[in-house]
């Protein structure tokens, strides 16, 4: 018997000490410098200054904080809405099947491979108010071209429309894997008693997929949460503060008016409602995994 | 052909309608832009918009020519992605090996920690390294990309290499084992060959990720590392007029390597995901 190199106990130890060290460094002791900062008065070139909470308490009594906060959520709902019909929908329809299934596939989630950016060149490129196809589109039942990033609604919806074409390939394929797990032996004994698609879609199919989908909505709701690169890219949180949500508060506090506490405060709020979706999702995550 | 009845005609015709709407949301955009990136500079925005015109290099030649520096990022962006497939892969092979293999008491704490780490928002940490990152030199370099982003995607790839080491039977390596082999040898002659799809798919999720990144690189970076996402934005943005000829082309040049990336392996996308999400 050859003698092991390691004693037996150590390998699991040094197996994971990497991707640890890794999280620690790079996230957890930022995060952590992140919250002393948010009780200091901090910009570059000078040293950190105790103030207390007096960050945080700028922060929830300024106007735009709560316009951000409110923005933030409209956001989100509208696209998690959207993203779930369309990539939901586009699931059913591959699950319904058709020849040449796995061409039509890649072209469907063909967005996801897109960058964020890419994503906004093409969108600005299609929603140009004078010239763009969208409005072309639109003029043919008469309808009057929309000035697509001139006022806060419809800038709303300009960015809402390219964030939700590059993250809906998500929800869809999630969504499919899990339609494709049902097993066969249901559907078939449903239409053995009897049922229509209607019956089979609201008693079988909806109650089956239910966990998966749930899982891939709280996903989404934490990513989109976040966003930054899109509603950045396509009107910096403008006209005003119009579509500024509350990645973009953040990085103009640190990097415009370069007030690193007050962004580490804003940093802090966002990571306390991030956490509070987060709770179910990583109980239920590390039941499913580790046990 | 089987004759049908009008009803199912119908049905069918509806379905092939839906599925074409499907598509042509998806994927007539990417489409779009490409074959817009064709057409001389003058006729990108002709009205009403046309499919195709004349077509031309003109655009292509344009980047070549004024904006070399797109393809320093375009390197930079190449450097970057394959040193985040790697150091990702290297260090979340490892730990998926022991979560899957080994059953202690104490692993459970890095299990959750992986976990919940996930979960915090990236743009977080840019307000406090920023400064720290200034002092020791490592803004605007490779590496400092290549460990942000390894250190978010590391997560996720350990847990979907795990399921797929899961996959393969303990009763192969054991049975190695005990014809000779090392833990390690196992390892490598037996559990890596047959969790390839788990590699595949990891490094397709931070190839994907690494080549697309926008925030971390637009914060720490400036010209030597930066990366191709940035400088599309800057001419996306650019306030003396916005060349939209170089930027189509541009857009194209970046979107089609992964574009067809995933339609070659898809399947292993499709799988890492169902991994990450269903079980």
């Amino acid at each position: 018997m050859k003698t092991a190199l390691l004693s037996k106990t150590q390998i699991p130890y040094l197996l994971i000490v990497p991707v640890v060290t890794l999280l620690f460094v790079v996230i957890v002791i930022p995060e952590i410098w992140a919250f002393f900062l948010s009780f200091t008065k901090y910009s570059p070139g000078f040293l950190p200054i105790y103030i207390g909470l007096v960050n945080y308490s700028k922060i929830l009594r300024d106007p735009v904080f709560l316009q951000v906060l409110i923005n933030n959520i409209i956001f989100l709902a509208s696209t998690i809405f959207f993203e779930f019909f369309i990539g939901f929908g586009t699931a059913l329809l591959l699950f319904h099947g058709f020849p040449l299934q796995r061409i039509w596939t890649s072209l469907l989630i063909a967005p996801y491979a897109i960058s964020p950016v890419v994503a906004c060149v093409i969108w600005k490129y299609l929603l140009d108010p004078s010239y763009g196809v969208v409005n072309y589109v639109l003029s043919m039942p008469g309808i009057q071209p929309v000035k697509w990033f001139g006022t806060t609604p419809s800038s709303f919806i300009a960015i809402i429309i390219t964030n939700v074409w590059i993250s809906s390939p998500f929800i869809q394929i999630i969504a499919y894997s899990a339609l494709i797990s049902i097993p066969q032996e249901i559907l078939e004994a449903s239409l053995v008693d009897g049922a229509n698609a209607w019956q089979r879609f609201r008693h079988i199919i909806i109650p089956l997929i239910t966990p998966a989908l749930l899982v891939a909505l709280i996903f989404r709701l934490i990513f989109a949460f976040r966003e930054f690169g899109i509603p950045w890219m396509l009107t910096q949180g403008g006209p005003g503060h119009g579509t500024e949500i509350l990645s973009i508060y953040l990085y103009k506090t640190g990097f415009r008016y370069f007030e690193f506490g007050s962004a580490s405060a804003v940093a802090w709020i966002m990571l306390v409602l991030t956490a509070l979706f987060s709770i179910s999702i990583v109980r239920k995550m590390y039941r499913t995994i580790f046990m | 052909m089987r004759i049908q009845s009008p009803n199912i005609l119908l049905k069918k015709f509806n379905f092939w309608l839906l599925l074409l709407l499907a598509l042509t949301w998806a994927f007539s955009p990417i489409f779009y832009i490409s074959l817009s990136s064709f057409k001389l500079p003058t006729n990108i925005w002709n009205y009403p918009p046309e499919i195709k015109g004349p077509f031309s290099f003109h655009n292509y030649r344009d980047v070549i020519e004024n904006w070399p520096v797109f393809f320093n990022n375009l390197k930079n962006s190449a450097i970057i992605t394959v040193g985040t497939a790697s150091l990702t892969l290297l260090l979340a092979v490892p730990a998926a090996y022991a979560f899957s293999r080994y059953r202690r008491k104490w692993l459970k704490l890095p299990a959750f920690f992986l976990i919940a780490v996930r979960l915090l928002p990236p743009i977080a940490i840019t307000i406090p390294v920023f400064p720290l990152l200034n002092r020791i030199g490592l803004i605007d370099k490779h590496i400092t990309l290549i460990l942000l982003y390894s250190a978010f995607e590391v997560s996720l790839c350990t847990w979907i290499m795990k399921t797929f080491i899961d996959d393969v039977p303990v009763a192969l390596e054991e049975a190695a084992m005990v014809d000779g082999c090392s833990r390690l040898q196992a390892f490598l002659r037996i559990v890596l060959p047959l969790s390839t799809p788990g590699l595949v798919a990891v490094a397709m999720f931070t190839t994907i990720f690494a080549w697309n990144e926008y925030l971390f690189a637009f914060v720490f970076t400036s010209s030597a590392s930066r990366t191709a996402p940035i400088t599309l934005a800057e001419f996306l943005g650019a306030i003396m007029g916005v060349a939209w000829g170089s930027l189509l082309a541009a857009a194209t040049i970046h979107l089609i390597p992964i574009v067809i990336l995933i339609w070659i392996l898809q399947r292993f996308l499709i799988k890492g995901m169902q991994v990450g999400a269903i079980k």
